[in-house]
């Protein structure tokens, strides 16, 4: 028995040698599995985790005061908005909207100015002015933004935005003015409501746990980890049937067991591989991105290495069911990466859904991988807190395994 | 219109950096004659032939193909041509029959005589009622066989035949002889590679290509004539290979008269141009050592005897 | 010579139909991708989990949680004991069993203080370890918050009032910020490019690696024979891919289609014929099919990243949005938007219809030379 098993290791690691080899040979695809992955996670991360900023914003300044200019300046200081022109009319503005010149109009009526009340003359007067300032009433604001919605996150940033800083700038002036008034009149209830109304009725104070800014960079780039490292199950899925489509197929072997070894044999260099692959890109996450690294980087490295292993297991997987290479590699790829990026969080907050539906979207293993990959690198959690989808990994990995060990034998026979 | 040249290599030149595959190649074929091409792998049998078809651009010399420079416009002769590659025969995912009408629309034909020529090619392949079989399923020596009547499709004046039965069993390439026999005598002239001595004597003239060069030129009688006079003793020893040693020691050290010793399969060769006197040595050593052995006779020098002769001269 | 191109795209569609597994992928690929991810993305970020410790228990701080409880954003528990001072144990749900996304503590006394108006202060955790979840819910809860407590403090002024203090937003082209129908798009756009050169390289580096290229040569082809008849199922395969997809997003996503459909059907075509090229050139520099998909996915990923598909191009940094004018995708998924949600037609679109056409010369001649002179080097 014990000879038995040690012949089954020592059969395991030939196999791997020999593929070893076979990435070896191949210069180009052992330099696109090598360092694919982190190329990819650099390209990606700069484009998807872009801050919404200097989104192109058009003027229509009909009222041409002081306020206007004050306000249009305000917006142009903000990071998230980038003035880039006035329009002289409507049509101009809907012109650069459509030439998606501009994605943001801001538009000012006349009566801005008319709005704040002049600082001499009845002082009564303008405290009954800039108390009903908060309560515009049925005037409405001459401030208006038209907002181009075909890409729905940044006009969302974008429209927060131009609130937020149309309501700073209206409060700020008004309070400018009520600072003016002589002392005597600070105390006076009109007055005191009027400062009242310029604030929030709640002191709201918002605590940002994990990623203070809130920078979709950061839970980007530990998805992104989990998800280009499907690129070297990829490639395993093209491995027997390539050497079926070859005619290599060498093996027809008896015993389940020397079938695993060979299996898994096949399968070691790509977790090897990918260990170096998640090294490297935590290294860039880290220098490149500037995360922060919260747990433990060994057991980081050594759960990417499980979550490696349940991927490759479905590669493997595939590559014998499917009888032809180029299929194998068309259906891994859609299997592993489009809807990998859609169901493990990318585009959709998988966290945020509802914990059933998290259960089933969890056992795609590629969500474990982001969770776990999100959890380590943010939270700086450990095993207490991921141990159920370290459980999903190891579950999908053993029965991708065994079936693949199973459906070997017949496709072959 | 017998010696009427169809194809001429005039000092075929080809270097890839430093390294010159083909170094020099002259020789012409004749129309409708089995012209092979012999040499050993890597030799630049593959290269002269890629340039001949126009694949590949000479260093220096030309290829004349019925007259036209094919690195200049081979387009103009393509049709005129088949060429059956070492590398690729037919596409294994498609069926005999779609492999074949695919050949045939390439090369022009359609409505009647497609159907005509297809059906022939199936005829002369062996494979009426596999039409619709994939080419992955069939054997290696129906594949080829395929990709043969493949190339004969459009009827070439000229078909050139690249290693055409590289790994395919004996049997199989006797028939794949024929076949090319049968084609020859329809007037296509036939150029083709091989690295097999025993098919080299089938072919009408040869040229044997060592390290780029030609070392020898005609047919193999002409060639067994120019290259290896003498005659062969030919002997099969229990233990081949303690007996060539020892001949070849005694042939060294001059005591025995003779050209050459060689082992080929179980069977000690040994060159020589007083063939009874060798004869005698030849008993005396063998039986001197006490190594048994069979078949003890003169013959007539192969094809392989004067290559190999040809080859030891060059080293 | 149109014969022998056909007969080449007629063994090409047969190389497919013989792989069954590939000509669905193919063929459907598209349309399937498309729909899940118009499915992940149109879902709004509904039920995040939150969870609220009430100190005050005041009628007004139970009215504020009921306000959240009836907001489709929250899925609210409320917790009868003090929330931990290290939040990481509710946030990796050690605590309350589940891990929260948003944790609120409302302190003592907050109704009284909030009737009087003395603005009392209430806490927000947010877990963001899914930025876009915790965005999306701080927006929310300050909006109940601010209206909720103005109704409190300021009774005398109406939800009305307190609206037209805020400038008024209108929404072009996508009024509903519908996120579905930003990504239908971009991924139309981008599968029928993908399954084109997909095609494309496939094709071409199949035939590279078994050696038939050769074969192909020495028949009575024209070179440009070849290329043709092998660009004619990579070009109808991704449009036909578009057509399916321009269908699934118009009918089951909703995406108007307002500008002129005969126009897009166009410069779709004119868009595939360009990106046709980058197929080609592709297999021409891998030496297998499998070298080929790999090239193509990378390729796919960087057109991705600098096409706009994903965030928009003007808030790259500068050098990145020059170097994506590089790109076709890019000025097609403008057209492709322009036409569906705009309305526009080439007096505005012309620009990168030019674009389009400067870029798929130098693609194509690119692709051109690199197939001239591989067949002069091919050893």
């Amino acid at each position: 028995m014990r000879t038995h098993a040690s012949n089954i290791i020592r059969h395991t690691f030939a196999i791997a040698r020999k593929e070893i080899w076979h990435i070896i040979r191949d210069p180009i695809s052992l330099f696109l599995v090598g360092f694919g992955p982190v190329i990819m996670l650099i390209i990606i991360s700069y484009a998807f985790a872009v801050e919404v900023r200097d989104v192109p914003t058009l003027v229509l300044d009909l009222d041409r005061t002081e306020a206007s200019r004050e306000l249009i300046e305000r917006l142009d200081a903000t990071e998230v908005l980038d003035v880039i022109g006035t329009a002289d009319d409507m049509s101009g503005v809907e012109r650069a909207m459509d030439a998606r010149m501009a994605r943001v109009a801001v538009v000012i009526d006349r009566g801005l100015e008319a709005m704040f009340p002049a600082p001499s003359g009845d002082l009564l007067g303008m405290v009954a002015q800039l108390a009903a300032l908060a309560q515009v009433g049925d005037r409405g604001l001459p401030v208006s933004y038209i907002v181009d919605g075909t890409e729905p996150i940044s006009a969302e940033t974008a429209i927060e935005t131009a609130i937020k800083e149309t309501n700073a700038f209206l409060v700020e002036r008004a309070r400018a003015l009520l600072d003016m008034l002589p002392s005597s009149m600070q105390n006076l209830p009109e007055v005191q409501r009027a400062r009242e109304q310029l604030e929030t009725p709640i002191a709201l104070e918002v605590i940002t746990h994990y990623n203070p800014e809130e920078k979709t960079l950061w839970d980007l780039v530990p998805a992104m980890i989990a998800i280009v490292l499907t690129m070297p199950a990829m490639s395993v899925a093209t491995v027997i049937a390539k050497e079926r489509d070859q005619g290599t197929l060498e093996f027809l072997v008896a015993t389940p067991a020397a079938r695993l070894a060979i299996l898994t044999g096949k399968m070691l260099p790509y977790v090897l591989i990918g260990v170096f692959n998640v090294l490297l890109m935590y290294l860039a996450a880290v220098g490149v991105f500037g995360l922060p690294f919260r747990g433990n980087l060994l057991l980081y490295v050594a759960l990417m290495a499980l979550y490696e292993f349940a991927c490759l297991a479905i590669g493997l997987f595939f590559s014998i069911v499917i009888p032809n290479q180029e299929a194998a590699l068309w259906v891994s790829l859609m299997f592993f990466l489009f809807p990998g990026f859609f169901l493990s969080g990318m585009f959709f907050p998988i966290v945020a859904m509802p914990l059933e539906m998290r259960m089933e979207a969890m056992s795609f293993p590629v969500s474990g991988g982001v969770f776990i990959s999100r959890s380590l690198f943010l939270q700086g959690v450990g095993l207490d807190v991921v141990w159920w989808a370290v459980g999903i990994l190891i579950y999908v990995g053993a029965i991708m395994l065994a079936l693949s060990v199973l459906f070997f034998k017949k496709r072959i026979a | 219109m017998a010696d009427e040249t169809v194809l001429e290599a005039l000092e075929l030149t080809k270097r890839f950096g430093k390294f010159t595959a083909v170094d020099g190649v002259s020789f012409s074929l004749r129309r409708g004659e089995i012209f092979g091409f012999l040499g050993p792998n890597g030799a630049g049998k593959t290269t002269t032939i890629r340039m001949l078809l126009g694949l590949l651009k000479p260093t220096a010399g030309r290829a004349l193909v019925f007259g036209v420079d094919m690195s200049k416009a081979a387009h103009k002769v393509r049709a005129r041509l088949g060429y059956m590659s070492q590398k690729f025969s037919l596409y294994r995912d498609l069926t005999v029959e779609q492999n074949l009408r695919f050949y045939a629309r390439a090369y022009g034909l359609s409505g009647k005589r497609l159907q005509e020529r297809v059906r022939y090619a199936v005829e002369i392949a062996g494979l009426r009622g596999r039409e619709g079989e994939r080419t992955a399923t069939l054997a290696g020596g129906w594949r080829q066989r395929l990709a043969l009547a493949a190339g004969i499709l459009h009827e070439p004046e000229l078909l050139f035949l690249d290693e055409p039965t590289a790994g395919v069993d004996p049997v199989s390439r006797r028939a794949f002889w024929n076949l090319i026999y049968e084609i020859a005598s329809r007037g296509t002239t036939v150029f083709v590679t091989t690295h097999y001595m025993d098919e080299a004597e089938h072919c009408e003239r040869l040229a044997f290509i060592y390290h780029g060069r030609i070392v020898a030129l005609g047919s193999p009688s002409e060639i067994k004539r120019e290259h290896l006079p003498g005659e062969v003793v030919q002997v099969t020893p229990d233990d081949p290979e303690t007996a060539v040693k020892l001949l070849r020691e005694a042939y060294e050290a001059g005591t025995l008269a003779a050209r050459g010793v060689n082992l080929h399969g179980a069977q000690a060769r040994v060159l020589t141009d007083e063939p009874e006197r060798t004869l005698v040595a030849v008993e005396e050593l063998l039986g001197g050592a006490g190594i048994g052995y069979s078949d003890l006779d003169v013959v007539p020098p192969s094809l392989e005897d004067a290559f190999i002769k040809l080859v030891r001269d060059r080293l | 010579m149109l014969n022998r191109i056909l007969n080449i795209a007629w063994k090409d569609f047969l190389h497919l139909w013989h792989n069954k597994i590939l000509l669905v992928i193919v063929l459907l690929g598209g349309a399937t991708e498309l729909t899940l991810v118009g499915m992940a993305t149109g879902a709004p970020i509904d039920d995040v989990r939150t969870v609220i410790y009430d100190a005050d228990g005041s009628q007004i701080s139970r009215e504020m949680i009921a306000r959240f409880e009836a907001d489709e954003t929250f899925a609210v528990t409320v917790a009868d004991e003090p929330l931990p001072d290290d939040l990481n144990e509710i946030f990796t749900g050690a605590l309350f069993g589940d891990d929260y996304i948003v944790a609120i503590d409302i302190p003592e006394g907050f109704g009284e203080e909030l009737r009087a108006g003395r603005r009392p202060e209430v806490t927000i955790h947010l877990n963001a370890i899914s930025a876009l979840a915790a965005t999306t819910a701080r927006r929310k809860a300050e909006e109940i918050l601010f209206y909720y407590g103005a109704e409190v403090a300021w009774p005398d002024v109406s939800r009305d009032e307190l609206e037209a203090f805020e400038p008024q937003i209108t929404v072009r082209y996508n009024e509903e910020l519908d996120r579905a129908q930003y990504t239908t798009p971009s991924e139309a756009g981008f599968m029928l490019y993908v399954i084109a050169i997909g095609v494309a390289a496939f094709m071409l580096a199949r035939e590279r690696e078994f050696g038939s290229f050769e074969q192909l040569l020495v028949m009575p082809h024209h070179p440009m024979e070849i290329l043709i008849g092998k660009a004619i199922p990579a070009v109808v395969l991704g449009y036909a891919n578009f057509l399916l997809m321009l269908g699934v997003i118009h009918f089951i996503f909703g995406v108007p289609i307002r500008g002129s459909l005969p126009l897009l059907l166009v410069l779709a075509l004119f868009y595939v014929l360009v990106e046709l090229g980058v197929g080609f050139l592709l297999a021409l520099v891998s030496r297998t099919q499998h070298q080929a998909v790999l090239l193509v996915m990378l390729v796919a990923f960087v057109d991705v990243a600098f096409s706009g598909y994903a965030a928009p191009v003007e808030s790259m940094p500068p050098a990145m949005q020059t170097i994506s004018l590089a790109f076709p995708i890019r000025h097609f998924l403008i057209i492709l938007r322009g036409v569906l949600q705009k309305g526009v037609g080439l007096e505005i679109l012309w620009p990168h219809v030019l674009a389009l056409a400067a870029l798929g010369l130098l693609i194509n001649g690119a692709a051109l030379l690199l197939f001239r002179r591989s067949l002069a080097s091919e050893r």
